[in-house]
């Protein structure tokens, strides 16, 4: 490549200056450590790829392709880190520390729920799950709870398992 | 890098040119309405919030035997239908396939306690027992299990052999911890319980980290490739119509979410032939029946090598593996794509009639 700002020499001006703003000097780096790694990574991929290729064509195509390799470089970088041992563990624990929060809240919420004597979602919880045991309770305490039932003609091997008919029941929502 | 050679009257014709094409896509989306677009089909049987569709058939049907799909619970099955163009469902329908869909429905907290063996045990085998009653003399229906579908798929068939006579898979996950499955590493340092305990899992959660497996791709590419033909909008529908289904997640119910984590991520279970559901364990060297087993070559969710050893755990001896090379999402929707509802019912075809002669043979003897 002979003109424009995609020569490889410039773009290895440009990872070296990077290089220098995030290790050397007093000043802080913009990203934090694992960030500046990925954005370096890809940046020496992104040099790599464009070293020795052909000049890119006039038109919106080289705009595309420029953007397409940063985007490869970007996924392979990213890929590396991603992989590895302490960015999984980073991964999960700040779901999980997001759902200790979460919890740490509730119970906060649920306390002072008590006091303003408005029902909790442990109660509604344990409502629901009495109305679930009531749906699912063995025929014979349904029969006693609705004797018309009874007497219906008996449903065939799908409504035995539990099923209804589409059209005579619908699904719960 | 100088500032100046962005000035080149070459490069600022192409940075008007993005803009241009950017304010033509701005405009089209602007006007895009795309309908929902999937083939006909009825509701012929429920339980809970699950419902079993029965699709209207569009050809004469080749094969008495009908087909069940099982999608995963994590998303919404619609993307098997998108629209005409892009469409599983359809592409079996145009082979004569009786093709049957059990959509799980949108869990809410009343089902957080609802496990695997509601969905399989009740849900599931109540689906089964309604298309046996309702197609006399077929004794086992085929089955296609898609995703974490194809996993429930191979549960089911494990578990209840007798009323599956073919099982297909497509992009199943059943080895949970090779070394390139990413979401497995990332999952398995996770709370399972504590997690689990808040409820159900939001849809949210999960996309954001099914995003996060591909964040420069999902996040940025796609979207900026829109600009490549912002004028076309068949191709944007078909965009917009991925877009809400890949973002319409159901929340996971907390139980289901625990096994599937716990049982499978973390510990392997399913390998390990030491997966329980409702007190059964699942032992996959029950499924003797024809096995057809689809991967993607780049698929980042469910990557090839955790569908790959499939082959050795089952007890089948007509197993074919077949390899696309599309990813996750391509494999229902990509053009390529669109010839594996062919392959499928070649396939399926095939098996019906070997067994054709072998019924005839048992009946003369």
């Amino acid at each position: 490549m002979q003109d424009g700002p995609w020569t490889a020499q410039n773009w290895a001006q440009a990872f070296q200056r990077l290089q220098q703003q995030a290790f050397g000097g007093n000043a802080a780096p913009p990203f934090d450590p694992a960030n500046m790694r990925l954005l370096l990574e890809t940046l020496q991929r992104f040099t790599c790829g464009l070293t020795g290729e052909p000049p890119p064509q006039d038109g919106s195509a080289r705009l595309r392709e420029l953007y397409d390799l940063w985007i490869d470089c970007a996924e392979s970088a990213y890929a590396v880190i991603a992989h590895e041992p302490a960015f999984a563990a980073a991964q999960a624990a700040t779901i999980n520390e997001a759902y200790k929060s979460q919890a740490n809240m509730r119970s906060l919420v649920e306390r002072l729920a008590q006091q303003f004597g408005l029902a909790t979602l442990a109660e509604v919880d344990a409502l629901r799950e009495r109305i679930a045991a009531l749906e699912a309770a063995p025929a014979p305490v349904k029969a006693r709870r609705k004797p018309a039932r009874a007497q219906r003609p008996r449903a065939k091997t799908a409504a035995r398992r539990g099923g209804t008919r589409a059209g005579t029941s619908k699904p719960r929502r | 890098m100088t500032a100046t050679a962005f000035d080149s009257p070459g490069w600022q014709r192409e940075w008007l040119e993005l803009a241009s094409r950017g304010a033509v896509l701005a405009q089209t989306l602007a006007t895009l309405a795309p309908e929902p677009a999937g083939a006909a089909r009825d509701a012929v049987w429920a339980h809970g919030k699950s419902t079993l569709y029965r699709y209207r058939a569009c050809t004469e049907s080749s094969s008495r035997r009908p087909l069940l799909v099982v999608f995963a619970m994590v998303n919404r099955p619609d993307v098997l239908d998108l629209q005409p163009d892009r469409s599983l469902i359809r592409g079996l329908l145009g082979k004569g396939i009786d093709v049957y869909l059990i959509d799980w429905g949108r869990a809410d907290r009343a089902d957080r306690k609802l496990g695997l063996d509601h969905y399989l045990g009740q849900c599931m085998d109540g689906a089964v027992a309604h298309m046996l009653a309702a197609n006399p003399g077929v004794r086992a229906v085929d089955v296609l299990g898609v995703c974490q579908g194809g996993t429930l798929a191979l549960c089911y068939t494990a578990l209840h052999a007798r009323h599956v006579a073919n099982l297909v898979t497509m992009i199943t996950p059943v080895d949970f911890k090779t070394p390139d499955n990413l979401l497995s590493k990332w999952a398995q340092g996770l709370d399972v319980d504590l997690i689990a305990s808040a409820g159900n899992v939001p849809g949210e959660l999960l996309n954001a980290l099914f995003v996060a497996l591909k964040p420069f791709r999902l996040t940025q590419q796609k979207y900026f490739h829109l600009l490549a033909k912002p004028h076309d909008r068949a191709q944007l529908e078909t965009f917009m119509r991925l877009e809400r289904w890949i973002f319409d997640s159901p929340e996971q119910p907390a139980e289901v979410f625990r096994q599937f984590v716990r049982d499978l991520y973390q510990q392997n279970q399913l390998m390990r032939g030491e997966f329980v559901i409702g007190g059964q364990r699942v032992d996959l060297r029950r499924i003797r029946q024809p096995v057809l087993n689809v991967f993607a070559s780049r698929d980042h969710l469910v990557p090839p090598s955790a569908s790959r050893p499939l082959g050795q755990l089952i007890a089948s001896r007509d197993y074919t593996a077949l390899e696309i090379d599309t990813g996750h999402i391509g494999i229902y929707v990509s053009r390529a794509a669109q010839t594996l509802s062919a392959r499928v019912a070649a396939w399926l075809a095939e098996r019906e009639a070997a067994r054709k002669p072998s019924r005839a043979k048992r009946k003369r003897g």
